[in-house]
């Protein structure tokens, strides 16, 4: 198990690598020259444009400058915002907590939710709960979580004021206040993921039990909790967690706008910002934090999946 | 030989011997291979696209999402003429109009703009830059992917670890940041999307061409000496093409919803484009006090991308033959359903006293289901009580298990098909009894039935008992059922490493038995597994292996392990030697000699191969078509056959023959259940068949006390000369 | 393109065998980590030679694993040899590339394994069967058609067959289309790679029927490779049994069957059961311990030394040597050379002597 962790904890680094070379890479996709572009276009200062152009290392040949760049992005120094003049670092720090809370409230929604659901289908299929379960996780599926997230406010905040529209509370200042104005937002963000990881288990326990091992489990005189707690489950589970990686990123992706619709202060809402103000050395930082705070939680996926599978283990 | 000897002239109508009734899952009885038998020439040509299609076409979801997103293109193509305004005329009434106002269906907006003609404008966009996007992504995917899939050399393999990295990005962070730095706008959207959907193609592709590439007819095409391109062109594409169809429904619903989401945060669409997403956002500045705003936009949205995945959905079942969650409903979990009336059509199929018992008298008091008895099961009964008068002379034994007139059905596209008709045997304490027959024959689902193993639906008995120490246990609950499986009667299956669970050890395993039946702790458990597997030759270092960490004898003999643990007093054994090299066979088989020995069990050895049956078993019953055909003891089958197709497979083995010498054939192939005639099933392909052979029912026949053949011309005909 | 009577060099028949391999290893490598670095090699063939002359079969029995399969591509050249040379019809073709080669397909075709996946399942069979008719540009139009129609008479099916699609044949109709594909170009020697071991015993004897009937119209060799002995037996003029990559003995069937020479070959043989309770039961059955070794990690000097009932000292750390018995045959056993000094007699006889070789009697019943 160590072993696995370890291999993984490797393999993290080339990809790091590459994607930070991407994510630098966007510079040379601004259009015109970028110093002039970020300066704020033709009509800017000439100093300006020369202090840019010095700041971003922008004279030196491509791969240095990623170098100077990745040298100071690896000690958490991104650079200086080309509007504040403040360090990018600091500003960024601050909106990590969060958008790692929200994430956490809605993986906490998404795994018990998704897997019930996804049990309570797949132990019956085609019963008239499989149904109800399809139909909710089709639509689950369907819907923009930003529409769902409206829907929520104009009926829980507008319609019934049970909740606060709009708004955010750090958890060290007061979990509960934070849980409330969490729930909206969590809930939204968590309804495809939801629909989603309870499809893949119900469709893994559809296979499994239909799976020659499960047979034998029969043939061994396992009674029906037996069979599928003892061996269906764990197996049908495989897909359904390496399903709940890939969903993260969908999760980290959605909750840019669901940031911006409850105006919660996470690095959603600072990516926005930054970028309708060309601020691109906060837009490279935030973009890389993403990328790191999915292959973290994609890390410990892995490890979880490693339990389940010993072939993956080993190997 | 001729080649009317190849069955030329018996098979042209005849399509394929299914496999249906000897695999256990059943599941190929409704689709696959079965699909286009029988149906007269005129349907043949169909391919597999060609049926996928019509299965596509009767799937009633399918069809109103196919029909929805076809609206909607035609709503978008049409809009101009359909709109009742301009979408962007301003103050075509009051702002904020509701939903269902005069003249405005769907209301208006905060500048008094028509919401209905807006959603039909947006339609046109939607659909537009969803089939665009997932183009572009698709022309740089799928070449990608394809030869990364069909060379993956060098360059290839990079391409791959590049598209994983690029995986790790959240797809909406990396659109959003190249839009931001691109510019926002429709165009740099579709293009951002794009970037985000290729990596994802191209796994897909790539995936997918690996496979291919794996398969024999990709070898075959290199054998023939057909150059790359067409290879790739002709046989790995179009193979790729159906799978890619599926992604490719569910991508547009992807797109549509990253489109909607850029939008929505004012990066895609701008004034005067129409988007359903920038509709959101506008109807999002006003929810506090207007939240009617945003129902139709967002279900625009919604409707679609799920119209998308249904279709998506409807293809992938269309494709593999599955039928969703329609297919399984009602599944009953670990116990063959019994339903036990006569089926019409058995009782036209099967000769009248089928149920002779073959060894011992049947029971004569039936203990009769609780189904309730109707006309039909009546005469099933007369049957019974005739059979057993007609046996009772013959010296009754102590039966271990007693199987008498079971029949089996599986339900098909074709209605209930009878897979397994009138199979009575017994088998005695300690005694071991061959079931032999080719594939179809119905050996498997027999035996699978005695434990009531059998997924139901597909499968249901329709008739018959099986007694075991007495106990008919046709008529037991799951309860009861339970403790008898692993404890008094086992089962050891073919392939051992897809009947063993591949995430727990063997260890594990086997100790579930023990703590299943005889309760105890963890350790008891794992003690009593490492004896057992230690009799069967596995050291203890081993236990703790998983499946996959064992050599396929290793395996097997877990397998049988685990059946032994509680030392049942019948083992099953299905073709347990099977998947085995020759070799590995003999340690197997020798292994059994040893423990049928020390443990005083009986065993019904499944097998195909007759060779086997010469070595293990005492008495043997050859079953053809669903029907046993003849049973004897095993030096009396052998060198005394009764039936020609008993014969028939003794004088086709290589093992018989003159070597370089032309082996004996029987013609044709294995008739499908829906082709049974009223006469002898084997007639079609007996050499010694007479027209009386295929007009009456045949009845299993006593030739000596303990050998029974289902053949009229038993007596005349000298099968043993040939063998 | 060229046709056939131009080029078809069996039509103007040099002396010497149709195939031959020289000393032939393949060695694939086992990649393993990020930088995907060659950790191991797995052993599938080693130091092979083999010839085939023209018109015979050549039965190629061995296990799982026994790198049988892989010999046979590699006697195609569907698979580069990692060493060692191959010769068709004298002409040195281990090193030919892709245009040259084609010249050799033409003249060796491959039958596989498993029917249904040797077609593509969204072709008709016409389409699949006319594939090397297309590909080596012979016929057109009508000329083909008739081409495909003798030829599924010849393997007997019908013509109607041609428009069907694989699913909707059986695996023993789809083996016979099979050897019609590999016919279409007569070629003059075919792979036969396990024909007949996913078909019913009934249709494996009319698989086996046709391809030797076929044989014997067509003068066409085959490299049967198969884990039947006994089925082997009946269809070879020659066997080779392979034992983790190597040919551990080569001769005609009759003298491999009956006398085999190699401790391997007799445990095999004396595994294959016989459709016959009182032969079977009576007669002595080696049962080999323990399983094939890893090929990524061949025992040193002979290979079969670690489940060999006769092994001694010099097995474990010399290869045996190539001997040839009087008979003909060729054996790798140091046993014929060392120790008992068998000089070329069947193994058995060492068994009066030995306790290493369990045999059993069947119980009456």
């Amino acid at each position: 198990m160590i072993g696995l962790v370890v291999r993984r904890l490797a393999a993290m680094i080339p990809l790091l690598l590459f994607v930070s070379f991407v994510v630098f890479s966007l510079i040379t996709l601004v259009p015109g020259d970028p110093a002039t572009t970020l300066a704020g276009g033709t009509d800017a200062d000439f100093a300006d444009i020369e202090a840019i152009r010095e700041e971003m290392n922008l004279n030196d040949p491509f791969l240095v400058q990623y170098a100077k760049w990745l040298g100071g992005a690896v000690q958490g120094d991104f650079g200086e915002s080309l509007l504040s003049g403040r360090p990018v670092y600091g500003e960024v720090k601050r909106a990590i907590p969060p958008t790692l809370g929200l994430v956490a409230a809605t993986l906490i929604l998404v795994i018990p939710v998704g897997l019930l659901l996804g049990l309570i289908s797949g132990l019956r299929p085609g019963s008239v709960r499989d149904k109800s379960v399809l139909t909710f996780t089709s639509a689950g599926i369907a819907m923009p979580s930003f529409w769902v997230a409206l829907l929520l406010v104009s009926f829980f905040a507008v319609r019934l004021k049970w909740l606060p529209p709009f708004g955010y509370e750090p958890f060290v200042d007061s979990p509960t206040e934070w849980a409330k104005r969490m729930i909206m937002p969590a809930i939204a963000l968590s309804a495809s993921a939801i629909a989603v990881v309870s499809r893949q288990l119900r469709g893994g326990l559809a296979d499994v039990m239909t799976a020659p091992y499960i047979r034998t489990a029969w043939a061994k005189g396992g009674s029906g909790h037996q069979v599928i707690a003892g061996h269906a489950l764990k197996n049908a589970a495989m897909p359904a967690v390496t399903v709940l990686g890939l969903q993260t990123a969908v999760l980290l992706g959605g909750s840019i706008i669901i940031e911006q619709i409850f105006t919660i202060p996470g690095l959603g809402t600072y990516l926005l910002r930054a970028i309708n103000q060309q601020d691109l050395p906060s837009i490279q930082a935030v973009a890389l934090l993403y990328v790191v705070i999915n292959v973290m939680i994609n890390l410990i996926v892995d490890i979880a999946y490693g339990f389940l599978n010993p072939k993956v283990r080993a190997a | 030989m001729s080649t009317e000897q190849f069955g030329v002239t018996d098979h042209i109508e005849v399509a394929v011997a299914d496999e249906v009734p000897d695999t256990a899952d059943g599941n190929g009885a409704d689709g696959g291979r079965s699909a286009s038998t029988g149906t007269g020439v005129a349907e043949h040509r169909r391919g597999p696209i060609a049926l996928a299609t019509r299965r596509l076409l009767r799937n009633p979801l399918a069809l109103v999402a196919l029909g929805f997103l076809f609206a909607v293109i035609v709503v978008g193509v049409l809009a101009p003429l359909i709109a009742p305004y301009d979408p962007n005329e301003q103050l075509t009434g009051p702002p904020f109009l509701g939903p269902f106002s005069d003249g405005h269906l769907l209301g208006t907006d905060d500048l008094g703009r028509d919401i209905f003609s807006r959603i039909l404008y947006g339609a046109r966009l939607s659909i537009l830059v969803s089939t665009a996007t997932v183009a572009i992504a698709l022309i740089i995917a799928v070449p990608i992917g394809l030869s990364a899939g069909y060379h993956g050399g060098r360059i290839e393999y990079g391409i791959m670890r590049v598209t994983d990295a690029m995986m790790s990005f959240p797809g909406l962070v990396l659109a959003i940041s190249l839009v931001a730095v691109l510019g926002p706008s429709l165009k740099n959207t579709m293009i951002a999307i794009a970037v985000v959907l290729i990596p994802g193609f191209t796994r897909l592709v790539r995936g997918q061409a690996l496979a291919i590439r794996e398969e024999s007819f990709i070898e075959a095409s290199k054998s023939i000496g057909s150059p790359t391109k067409r290879i790739i062109f002709r046989r790995v594409f179009p193979n790729l093409l159906s799978p890619l169809v599926v992604q490719v429904s569910i991508a547009l619903g992807i797109v549509l919803l990253a489109e909607a989401s850029l939008s929505f945060l004012g990066l895609g669409a701008r004034p005067p484009e129409i988007s359903w997403g920038a509709m959101l956002r506008q109807a999002s500045e006003v929810i506090l006090v207007h939240p009617g705003q945003m129902y139709a936009p967002g279900l625009a949205i919604a409707l679609t991308v799920l119209a998308f995945n249904t279709l998506g959905d409807g293809i992938l079942d269309a494709l593999t033959g599955g039928s969703g969650a329609r297919g399984r409903r009602g599944r009953r979990r670990g116990l063959t359903f019994v339903e036990r009336k006569m089926a019409p059509e058995t009782s036209v199929a099967a000769p009248v006293d089928d149920a002779v018992s073959n060894l011992e008298p049947a029971p004569i008091e039936r203990h009769e289901s609780e189904a309730a008895p109707s006309p039909m099961t009546m005469v099933t009964l007369e049957r019974n009580g005739e059979a057993a008068r007609a046996a009772a002379e013959l010296p009754p034994t102590d039966a271990l298990l007693a199987v008498d007139g079971l029949t089996v059905q599986f339900s098909t596209a074709r209605g209930w098909a009878t897979v397994v008709d009138n199979v009575s045997f017994q088998i005695r304490k300690g005694e071991t009894l061959g079931l032999v027959g080719e594939s179809g024959s119905g050996k498997t689902v027999t035996s699978l039935s005695v434990m009531r193993l059998l997924p139901s639906p597909p499968s249901r008995i329709t008739a018959g008992s099986v007694r075991f120490d007495g106990r008919d246990l046709l008529t037991l609950p799951i309860r009861e059922m339970t403790k008898l499986r692993g404890s008094r009667i086992a089962m050891v299956f073919q392939d051992p490493m897809s009947s063993l669970n591949p995430a727990l050890t063997i260890q594990h395993q086997i100790g579930q038995v023990v703590r299943w039946h005889d309760g105890g702790g963890k350790k008891h458990a794992a003690t009593r597994a490492n004896e057992v597997l230690e009799m069967v030759g596995i050291p203890k270092r081993r236990a703790t292996s998983y499946p996959h960490e064992l050599s396929g004898g290793q395996r097997q003999r877990a397998m049988i392990a685990m059946a032994l643990v509680c030392r049942p007093s019948l083992l099953i054994a299905d073709e347990p030697t099977t998947a085995l090299d020759v070799t590995i066979q003999a340690q197997v088989l020798e292994l059994m000699h040893e423990l049928r020995k020390e443990l005083e069990m009986a065993i019904l050895f499944v097998t195909h191969d007759l060779g086997v049956v010469a070595d293990i078993c005492d008495r043997v019953a050859v079953m053809y078509a669903g029907q046993i055909v003849e049973t004897a003891p095993v030096r009396e089958l052998f060198h005394h056959p009764k039936h020609p197709y008993t014969e028939g497979l003794l004088r086709a083995m290589p093992q018989k023959a003159e070597p370089r010498s032309e082996l004996y054939v029987i013609p044709g192939q294995v008739p499908q259940f829906h082709e049974f005639g009223t006469g002898c099933r084997l007639a079609p392909r007996c050499e010694y068949a007479q027209d009386r052979c295929r007009t009456t029912p045949i009845r299993l026949e006593r030739v000596d006390p303990v050998h029974l053949a289902r053949c009229i011309r038993w007596d005349e005909l000298d099968l043993e000369a040939k063998i | 393109m060229t046709t056939s009577t131009t080029t078809d060099p069996t039509r103007t028949a040099p002396p010497g065998p149709l195939l031959e391999l020289t000393n032939v290893s393949k060695l694939f490598p086992v990649r393993e980590g990020i930088l995907r670095r060659v950790r191991a090699h797995v052993h599938a063939v080693s130091d092979v030679s083999l010839t085939l002359a023209r018109g015979e079969t050549l039965g190629l029995v061995g296990e799982s694993g026994s790198g049988k399969s892989t010999l046979g591509r590699l006697a195609l050249r569907l698979l580069e040899p990692t060493s060692g040379r191959i010769d068709y019809l004298g002409q040195d073709i281990t090193n030919l590339k892709r245009g040259s080669l084609r010249s050799v397909r033409r003249n060796a075709q491959m039958v596989f394994q498993d029917p249904y996946s040797s077609f593509d399942p969204l072709s008709p069979l016409a389409s699949s069967v006319a594939e090397p008719l297309a590909v080596h540009g012979e016929g057109g139009g009508s000329a083909r058609r008739a081409r495909l129609e003798e030829l599924t008479r010849l393997v007997g099916l019908g013509p109607q067959h041609l428009d069907r699609y694989p699913s909707e044949l059986s695996g023993g109709q789809l083996q016979r289309m099979a050897v019609a594909r590999a016919l279409a170009i007569e070629p003059s020697f075919i792979v036969l790679d396990e024909p007949v071991s996913s078909l019913d015993v009934s249709t494996q004897a009319q698989v086996i029927n046709l391809l030797e009937k076929l044989q014997h119209e067509l003068g066409v060799a085959y490299l049967l490779i198969a884990h039947n002995p006994a089925l082997v037996r009946h269809a070879s003029d020659r066997i080779a049994v392979m034992y983790l990559g190597e040919i551990v003995e080569v001769g005609s069937a009759e003298a491999v069957y009956t006398t085999p020479k190699h401790p391997y070959t007799h445990a095999l043989l004396s595994a294959v059961t016989v459709p016959d309770p009182d032969l079977q039961r009576t007669r002595r059955r080696i049962v080999l311990q323990g399983d094939v070794p890893n090929p990524a990690d061949p025992p040193a000097g002979c290979r079969f030394h670690t489940r060999c009932p006769y092994v001694m000292d010099v097995c474990r750390s010399e290869v045996p040597p190539n001997f040839v018995a009087a008979d003909g045959t060729s054996v790798r056993c140091h046993l014929h050379t060392s120790g008992p000094v068998l000089d070329g007699a069947p193994v058995a006889d060492l068994l009066a002597t030995s306790g290493a070789a369990t045999s059993y009697e069947g119980s009456p019943s």
